[in-house]
């Protein structure tokens, strides 16, 4: 156990599957990517859901650049609201913890990780989650850290 | 924030309340003010998740709005100010 953890508690028990982060969600509402529609199908819950990811939609929602598309955005965050299941309590504290982790461990791996991809991977090993992205270089994580990863091929353009 | 609603509104407004529930909320049904009923999403399992999933995706809107170039290119620039930022 690592020293935040110890500090800070060891996470939530029993509350596991896929954990999908910004770039699988957008893959699935906007790109319809098939290899995702079945993992999700197949799965036996829904996926867990994502304070971070959340956010990050929020962000786009935003950021709409017209009210047409802004509408269409309005989409996906109802979608993804109704996908997933969140906990009743927020485990912040144990998140905290395994962001430290997982933060030290990208910098010292040499990823280049934006922040919010290390707090979805401190997300996912708080819930005992499999991560799920597009994202080539927050699966790499996994490598260097105990986290599990489905890595979904999905080229932006 | 948690939703509140006393018997009178939950009679008028039961759509309102069930399509908040649909989105992950509890409501909490009040009567004279104080809290006698929680109104929960159910947890989809098995097959059951399999049909809420495949609905969920006959009602989402076909569209491309450039959410995901965003949300790459928004990405990218924040590791670079982080970067900038350690230097």
């Amino acid at each position: 156990m690592s020293e935040a953890a110890v500090l800070f508690g060891t996470g939530v028990d029993e509350f596991s599957g896929y954990l999908l982060d910004t770039s699988a969600v957008l893959a699935l509402t906007e790109r319809r990517n098939e290899q995702l529609i079945l993992l999700i199908r197949e799965a036996d819950q829904p996926p867990i859901g994502s304070m971070v990811v959340l956010g990050e939609l929020a962000h786009g929602l935003a950021a709409s650049p017209t009210n047409a598309i802004r509408i269409q955005r309005q989409a996906t965050v109802s979608f993804y609201k109704r996908l997933v299941r969140m906990p009743d309590q927020y485990p912040w504290m144990s998140i905290a913890a395994r962001y430290g982790d997982a933060s030290a461990a990208a910098t010292a791996g040499g990823l280049r990780l934006g922040m919010n991809d290390r707090w979805v991977v401190a997300e996912c090993v708080t819930f005992g989650a499999i991560l799920v992205t597009c994202d080539e270089i927050q699966a790499r994580l996994e490598g260097i850290y105990e986290n599990s990863t489905v890595f979904i091929d999905q080229p932006t353009e | 924030m948690a939703i509140e609603i006393g018997m009178r509104e939950l009679r008028n407004s039961t759509s309102k309340v069930l399509r908040a529930v649909e989105t992950g909320q509890d409501v909490f049904l009040t009567n004279h003010g104080i809290r006698v009923a929680k109104i929960s999403p159910i947890a989809h399992v098995g097959t059951d998740w399999t049909q809420h999933f495949d609905k969920l995706m006959a009602d989402l809107p076909f569209v491309e709005t450039g959410f995901a170039q965003f949300h790459l290119d928004d990405n990218q620039s924040s590791i670079e100010i982080e970067e900038a930022a350690r230097v």
